[in-house]
């Protein structure tokens, strides 16, 4: 959003949306365990895990299906190569550094 | 065996559980210090007894600071918490505060880029939102559906929920909302554990608000499980006196009260060693001191001004926030444990990092190699190297040998670092009690120190100069001092509400009314727990100037307000604020926050000290010497040393000098005068 001193006066109704934060690599390769903590915390939905991140989760019992989500993750996988052929591994190094030793 | 009656102190610390007792007739006062075992800490109670050759029977009773509730929540084993809160708020358990602080030192977080916020208390997977709005007004704009609370409820226990916690917006200034919901929980919830804000903390600010709440939930079934086990093996061992609890604020209670509010106890540890301080303050008739206790791995600092230790209106237990009238205590990594290393700058620090118990300072011989400061004073000569309790023998070869490799990484003498970590111990010491002092407006110079634990003496007279304070007293068994606290300390209670308004719009009356509305429940639970009316109420309001953000605790008169009282109210504030901050704004508009009032039963008499057993003066001077190494330019001196039980009355000693004990060794500097008091304390004044 890009507005500065925008008077409110009564009655106005001021709605902001905000996306969440970006996502930072491969969908496909980030840890199922995390995937499922996060439609655990509604966060995520079963629906989006399973379309984006390649991963299904056992509503019911709040649980990973490994199997299913293994073979899952390889067919998007091929499916992705086709979609996006110059797709290059992304370098998460400079990111995920240890924070400095405290000094 | 003696069948006389007793009451007992006990402090239970990480690695010991002190027993003080004090026969009620005589005053006679026996300590044991004895391991604590860790998941029973009844055990560790039982065995002090025994070693005292006391019988449970003739107790009449156990005070004792408890710190299971905060081992709990350290150790991760409270209860599976769910929440209930006001639609679109819940998240507020992630988002937190804004302030930058979580790094190691909070000096290093504002510039720490990757610093991480603590998990949420309660996981997003445990909380619930339901419809219901009430406004800060009071007014309710949208009414609460039970039925959404039950169904809420439901969700919770199928996800494992064993506790629940409920926090609506503005229920401080209306709680009905959370009332309606704890009615319809306790139905529902086979365990009944259930809190909600309005009976744990009954103030603004929701974030904190809300993890008090969901904090004092997960305890409910520590604190409950502990205290059936503890009563039910003192019973079973022939006890039948009173079991008393220490509370955060340095009060104690029985156990029926904190069955519903077990957060009360979380900081009960430090609590005792100021609360004993106080006592001795007043003995001693100092009205401004500052307690000092210093153990294994912290340094406790706490004032002590006209007999009292302040209070706050929060603390933190594991990062989370805990807002509960607490005694203002000061806790830094440096104790007799803490670890000597040289930094990424080649500076040597001390602590925070502790050796604790096991494997201890390397002079402990159990395997310790890193130095710590405990293995700095054997190796000066400062510490009595025989003296140690719980038949831990010392070994100096082991102390050094730790001590060489930092020396060589120095380029220093053994001694010089020796002597080094000690000065760098005591300057993060000094800093501590600068903060509480200087920082707020105090002058050290007019301060006593009352130095404890077992490394406290040690260091009094250094830490003394180091701050300018002129005198240091150092009590008899210092290194069980803190569980006199739990002795003397005061058997109360606190009531709190919310209560924002402008002082200019304050209705005296109505004012009265709120004030004598707490007055009466904190007297009814002094009475439903001691069977006496207070003998002592206090009222005291959290104000602050219209427009600022944080208040002030201000003392009022404990009389029904009059029409004129709000002018004196007013007043308080002004002088409150200009002692804090250096200066008060008489022509801004000044509103009320909070009020909090206080209802106190004293501690029975204890005839502490006037038994004094010291100072055999018939067996002649027992002195001997040692080498000290005062300071390490001029290597070590031949320096007195004293056994404490042979001192008298009226003897006077001079600095440099030791003095050992069974619990703890002193060590006054030169440029010190010591005299021993008639209770047998160590008085050391600057020469």
């Amino acid at each position: 959003m890009k507005a500065e001193r925008v008077a409110v006066r009564e009655g106005d109704v001021l709605v902001i949306d905000a996306t969440s934060g970006a996502g930072f690599g491969n969908p496909l390769e980030r840890d199922p365990h995390d995937v499922l903590e996060d439609v655990l915390d509604g966060i995520l939905s079963p629906e989006r895990a399973r379309a984006q991140y390649g991963v299904v989760i056992d509503v019911r019992a709040g649980a990973l299906d490994e199997d299913a989500t293994n073979s899952l993750r390889i067919e998007l996988g091929r499916a992705f190569a086709t979609t996006a052929p110059s797709h290059t591994p992304v370098d998460r190094r400079g990111y995920e550094l240890a924070p400095p030793a405290d000094t | 065996v003696n069948n006389a009656r007793h009451v007992l102190g006990i402090d239970i610390g990480g690695t010991f559980t002190d027993v003080l007792a004090v026969e009620a007739e005589t005053g006679t006062v026996s300590v044991a210090k004895v391991p604590t075992v860790p998941g029973s800490l009844v055990d560790g109670i039982v065995a002090g007894v025994d070693e005292l050759g006391l019988e449970l029977d003739s107790v009449t009773r156990i005070v004792h600071g408890s710190t299971t509730c905060t081992n709990a929540l350290i150790e991760g084993t409270q209860a599976t918490t769910g929440f209930i809160g006001t639609r679109g708020f819940s998240d507020e358990f992630d988002i937190q505060r804004m302030a930058r602080r979580w790094a190691k030192t909070p000096r290093a977080a504002i510039y720490d880029l990757h610093q991480v916020k603590p998990p949420p208390f309660v996981p997003r997977r445990l909380r619930r939102e339901v419809d219901e709005r009430t406004l800060f007004s009071g007014e309710i704009a949208e009414p609460l559906d039970p039925g959404q609370v039950e169904d809420a409820a439901q969700a919770l226990i199928a996800r494992g929920a064993d506790a629940i916690a409920v926090c609506f917006l503005w229920s401080p200034v209306n709680d009905s909302h959370e009332r309606l919901a704890k009615a319809r929980l306790e139905n529902l919830l086979p365990s009944g554990f259930v809190s909600i804000s309005a009976e744990v903390a009954p103030l603004v600010r929701e974030y904190e608000r809300m993890v008090t709440t969901a904090v004092n939930a997960s305890l409910l079934p520590v604190l409950g499980d502990y205290l059936q086990s503890v009563d039910e093996r003192l019973h079973q061992h022939g006890f039948r006196g009173r079991l008393l609890l220490m509370q955060s604020h340095g009060g104690v209670s029985g156990p029926g009260h904190l069955r519903d509010l077990p957060l009360l106890t979380l900081r009960s540890g430090p609590v005792g060693g100021a609360v004993a301080a106080s006592f001795l303050a007043r003995r001693l008739n100092r009205s401004r001191v500052i307690s000092c206790d210093v153990g294994g791995t912290s340094c406790d600092t706490a004032l002590v001004l006209d007999y009292e230790v302040p209070i706050t209106d929060g603390t933190e237990v594991d990062h989370y926030p805990v807002r509960i009238p607490t005694a203002d205590i000061r806790c830094i990594g440096a104790g007799g444990g803490s670890i000597a290393a040289i930094d990424a700058g080649g500076a040597l620090r001390i602590g925070p990092e502790s050796a604790g118990s096991s494997p201890g300072p390397a002079c402990y011989g159990r395997g310790g190699v890193l130095p710590t400061l405990t293995d700095a004073n054997l190796t000066l000569g400062r510490f009595g190297r025989d003296t140690l309790a719980a038949g831990i023998e010392l070994s100096t070869g082991e102390a050094r040998r730790s001590l060489e490799r930092l020396a060589r990484a120095l380029g220093i003498a053994v001694e010089a670092a020796a002597e080094g970590i000690v000065r760098i111990a005591v300057a993060n010491m000094a800093e501590s009690i600068r903060l509480q002092t200087i920082d707020r407006g105090h002058d050290p110079r007019e301060f006593t120190l009352i130095a404890f634990g077992g490394a406290g003496p040690l260091h009094a007279t250094l830490l003394a100069e180091a701050c300018s304070i002129p005198e240091v007293v150092i009590p008899v068994a210092p290194g069980v001092f803190s569980s006199l606290g739990m002795i003397v300390a005061d058997h109360s209670h606190y009531a709190r509400s919310s209560c924002l308004v402008p002082l200019d719009d304050v209705d005296v009356t109505d004012l009265e009314r709120r004030f004598s509305a707490l007055e009466r429940e904190a007297e009814h639970q002094l009475r439903h727990d001691t069977g006496e009316t207070p003998s002592r109420l206090r009222r005291s309001a959290a104000m602050r100037y219209a427009l600022q953000e944080w208040e002030l605790p201000v003392e009022l008169p404990a009389s029904p307000l009059q029409r004129d009282d709000l002018e004196e109210i007013r007043d308080r504030f002004h002088k409150a604020h200009h002692a804090r901050y250096g200066f008060s704004r008489k022509d801004r508009p000044v509103e009320l926050v909070a009020l909090l009032v206080s209802a106190a039963v004293p501690a029975p008499r204890v005839a502490y000290g006037t038994a004094n057993e010291h100072g055999r003066a018939d067996a002649g001077d027992v002195s001997r010497t040692w080498p000290v190494v005062v300071d390490p330019r001029e290597g070590a001196v031949e320096v007195v040393v004293h056994p404490r039980e042979r001192l008298v009355p009226g003897q006077e000693l001079h600095g440099p000098v030791v003095v050992t004990e069974p619990t703890s060794t002193a060590y006054v500097q030169p440029g010190w005068d010591v005299v021993v008091d008639s209770m047998g304390n160590l008085v050391a004044r600057a020469a």
